[in-house]
């Protein structure tokens, strides 16, 4: 656990397929990316989660080669790619708009960079084939851009940045633009077809769910730095900081003030009662206290658990598999259970219910 | 039977409409009579006079030049210049902008007189020319074709550049960031990138210049003499000292033939070759 430390991102190590190595950016007088590391095994797919102007953006355009960083060093297969412009880079970007050439079918879109390397007519088209047929676009190699759909833009754009390729594939909310249900359905199939090619991937987005179904591992950005370098779970279960915790998911939380300390978990008396998590902090510390949604339960008569709490119920909002409790909660906190839909149905605002839940599941951060 | 009822876009044309037929056509029209009418009747006498006299060639070779180099020049110019508008932010742009539009109030007259001082053999153009060495003694500038197409591009230099500018500002940025991360260099991504795509500007502002440097007439009269005939200087001779009205409706006409095909080829060009762009 990393609580308290404000961050935890991996030093680079000499192995690593890309290596981000104390990237720093700033324009003017705001600073975007902050002494940035990142290591990215190959074969690994990533996402840089934070919200707008967190830098991820920024970050990206950096390892393409489209913007300069102000310090540091990106490197790429053990190759330094810090003074090399991007069109000597070999990294595949997937822009948010697309970025598809208006003047050009889908065929010549996609053998855009294989003519730019100045490769034979027949391996171009082999290539256009292939690429086109792995998005399931074969039919559409004579098209002009203007006539497809959004989804089918989106599956062009990546069908040319694979065309060529890349040593590195890097993804700018490549599904942002498309309606939720589509979104979902090509979150899926983009998984699918990047584990397939076995290439290496670095996502951009603000979209939660979307880092949580693409990744590997999630690299949580905020105010140009990342705060948080895990696998989807650690992420969700264990944020290291309270902006992870805020960012990733729903939670429960509540303000107090550490009243006993028991090895590696501490009691606090909070505004609900004292509540025992997992934490390191003094006697008499401020401390936030947290936990997920999932993780409480309101079964009358439950089993026995840590912590306990009588809660109003504010707010009963049924979301179709699961059931989503909003208790009444002092200013500050926050107060929120998730339940699997039918257990609780009869529930009405109003409602006192003992909520319960381990002291394993809960999260103790210093304020 | 449904009579037809007047819409909103024929309202709103209307005065337009009525305007051009009574200011354009009917003129136009006598123009066209003009022409074809021959002291024995209707004939294309006048047509096979112009065009079987070397002169009449010599002429329109004169106009067809002059127009060509202009609009080279003006294109081999103005691209960059639309370039760096487009690029430009804030105040650089707004201060390009106006020295490129500002112009356009000052009148042909008085740009092309003004160039008469400045390239007069002991004008400004001359004196720099001697003073820093690059030549022994003042060149010949005025009445020659050099000095022509000079007054000429400077004058019609701002409708090369808009028309640019206008396609090549709604160009995505993003798209030549693509281009640069599939490999392309930065001579390829103008190559394959930005020229297409502003193609329509560059043939608008082809198609613009063109037509008004073909028929230009001052600038020539001011800059060339009356040893230099153009189609528009010999119209107005025909019709001014000659009052040979049969001459003049027919170069008339021949320039107008030359400006409707410049318009019909840059709007097959504009559009042939195009896709409809992305949404």
């Amino acid at each position: 656990m990393g609580q308290g430390h404000g961050g935890l991102s991996e030093a680079p190590r000499a192995s690593a397929y890309l290596e981000v190595a104390g990237v720093g950016k700033r324009f003017r007088d705001t600073v975007v990316i902050d002494g940035l590391d990142l290591a990215v095994e190959a074969g690994e797919l990533i996402s840089l989660l934070g919200p707008s102007g967190c830098g991820k953006t920024t970050l990206l355009r950096i390892i393409a080669g489209l913007l300069p960083a102000d310090r540091g060093a990106i490197r790429l297969d053990g190759r330094d790619l810090t003074r090399l412009p991007a069109h000597r880079r070999n990294v595949g970007v997937v822009f948010q708009n697309y970025a598809l050439f208006p003047h050009l079918t889908v065929a010549d879109n996609v053998a855009f960079g294989l003519r730019a390397r100045r490769r034979p007519a027949a391996e171009v088209a082999d290539a256009v084939v292939r690429a086109l047929a792995l998005v399931q676009l074969d039919e559409y190699a004579g098209r002009p851009i203007g006539a497809l759909s959004g989804g089918q833009q989106q599956r062009v754009a990546v069908a040319r940045a694979l065309a060529v390729k890349p040593g590195l594939l890097l993804l700018d909310e490549p599904l942002s633009a498309l309606d939720r249900k589509l979104r979902e359905v090509m979150q899926i199939e983009l998984r699918h077809l990047l584990r397939h090619l076995g290439i290496t991937a670095v996502f951009v987005t603000h979209d939660q769910d979307e880092a949580l179904v693409m990744s590997d591992r999630i690299a949580v950005m905020n105010a140009g730095r990342i705060e948080q370098l895990g696998g989807p779970a650690e992420i969700y279960h264990r944020p290291a900081t309270p902006f992870v915790l805020d960012f990733v998911g729903l939670s429960s939380r509540f303000h107090g003030e550490v009243v006993g300390t028991d090895g590696d978990e501490v009691v606090a008396m909070t505004a609900v009662g004292a509540l025992r998590g997992r934490g390191r902090a003094p006697m008499g510390a401020k401390v936030m206290v947290a936990v997920r949604p999932e993780r409480i339960s309101v079964e009358p008569g439950g089993q026995a658990a840590a912590n306990r709490a009588e809660l109003t119920v504010r707010d009963a909002v049924f979301m179709g598999s699961k059931l989503v409790l909003h208790f009444d909660a002092p200013a500050g906190d926050r107060a929120v259970a998730e339940l699997a839909a039918g257990a609780a149905e009869k529930l009405r605002p109003g409602d006192v219910v003992t909520a319960r839940w381990s002291a394993a599941d809960t999260l103790v951060f210093p304020r | 039977m449904t009579g037809w009822r007047p819409t909103a876009v024929s309202l709103l044309a209307a005065p337009a409409t009525v305007y051009l037929l009574v200011a354009f056509a009917a003129p136009l029209l006598l123009l066209l009579a003009t022409s074809v009418i021959t002291p024995s009747g209707f004939g294309v006498g006048a047509y096979v006079r112009f065009f079987t006299d070397p002169f009449g060639w010599k002429v329109l070779g004169n106009s067809l030049r002059a127009a060509g180099l202009t609009t080279a020049v003006c294109l081999l110019v103005g691209y960059p210049v639309a370039a760096a508008l487009t690029r430009a932010r804030g105040a650089v742009q707004i201060l390009l902008l106006v020295a490129l539009i500002l112009p356009l109030s000052v009148g042909a007259v008085v740009k092309a007189f003004a160039w008469t001082i400045l390239l007069r053999s002991n004008g400004v153009v001359n004196q720099a020319l001697v003073a820093t060495g690059l030549s022994a003694e003042p060149v010949r500038l005025l009445f020659t074709e050099t000095g022509l197409v000079l007054g000429a591009v400077n004058i019609f230099l701002a409708f090369m550049v808009l028309p640019i500018y206008s396609v090549m500002r709604q160009i995505d940025p993003r798209l030549l960031d693509a281009a640069a991360t599939l490999g392309s260099a930065p001579l390829q991504r103008f190559l394959r990138v930005t020229l297409p795509l502003t193609m329509p500007g560059v043939v608008a502002g082809v198609a613009f210049v063109f037509s008004m440097s073909v028929s230009m007439y001052v600038i020539p009269t001011l800059l060339m003499g009356d040893r230099y005939q153009t189609l528009s200087t010999l119209i107005a001779r025909s019709y001014l000292f000659m009052r040979d009205r049969s001459l003049g409706s027919t170069v008339a006409v021949a320039l107008l033939a030359i400006a409707v095909l410049v318009v019909v080829a840059s709007g097959w060009l504009a559009r042939g070759p195009r896709r409809a762009p992305a949404s």
